[in-house]
């Protein structure tokens, strides 16, 4: 005797199965997508805030270097200036050096003529004993 | 089986059935914002690094003219101290060619 498949409770079964299978991969998948999902989006708000600071930084340095230029700029003939001052002075103070020195030669030579000369004195000297 | 029990089994698949989707669609949603958060990510991560490469070659710029500024103050204050000693020098040799001069006059 043929016994009837109970086609219905067949397929009941397998739907049941089907949504198990379902409601465990779906759990499963779910919690391992949030926690994706919650570190994802930790991690774009810890790179949108270095995005900021990167933007910070940069724009910082992008108005600093203008004005660090014209600085510059500015500055550099004042030190063209003071360094072209010293080396007029130098040669200024080379010139009084070597005036100096032919000052002090010329009194030194005219110490040396006005000083009496030993042998032309004595032979004076003899002259007027005689 | 009774009429009633397959009515009430076909209602439990139907509302099975309809958690699936509900389930299925809400996955996908969060799996859609999940692709969007990590290409935001991507985007986001690609622009700092850019942003910080370009502000490193301004930095290191403005590192270059700071040190060249710090240079020439350099200059300007050791020129002046310089200047200053050299003025100094140059009036006491006047002073030393003054007197040797008056010295040297009425001996001539």
């Amino acid at each position: 005797m043929k016994k009837n498949i109970p086609v219905f409770t067949v397929c009941c079964v397998i739907c049941l199965f089907v949504f198990a299978a379902f409601m465990a991969w779906y759990t499963v998948s779910s919690a391992s997508l949030r926690a994706k999902t919650a570190e994802t989006t930790q991690l774009l708000e810890t790179s949108r805030g270095r995005e900021e600071r990167q933007w910070s930084e940069y724009n910082q340095a992008q108005e600093a270097l203008p004005l660090t230029q014209k600085e510059l700029d500015e500055k550099r003939p004042l030190a063209d200036e003071a360094e072209a001052r010293v080396a007029a002075l130098k040669e200024k103070r080379n010139e009084l050096r070597k005036e100096k020195q032919a000052l002090e030669e010329a009194a030194a030579k005219g110490t040396a003529e006005e000083q009496p000369d030993p042998a032309s004195e004595a032979g004076k000297e003899a002259g007027s004993h005689e | 089986m009774s009429k009633t029990v397959k009515i009430m089994l076909c209602a439990v698949m139907l509302i099975a059935f309809t958690l699936m989707v509900l389930f299925g669609g809400e996955y996908l949603d969060a799996s859609r914002k999940y692709k969007v958060l990590k290409n935001d990510l991507a985007d986001s991560t690609a622009i700092w690094k850019h942003v910080n490469e370009s502000k490193l070659v301004v930095q290191k710029e403005l590192k270059e003219v700071r040190s060249e500024l710090r240079e020439v103050e350099l200059t300007i204050s050791e020129s002046g101290e310089r200047a200053a000693e050299l003025e100094a020098e140059i009036s006491q040799l006047e002073k030393d060619i003054e007197a040797l001069k008056s010295a040297n006059s009425p001996a001539k």
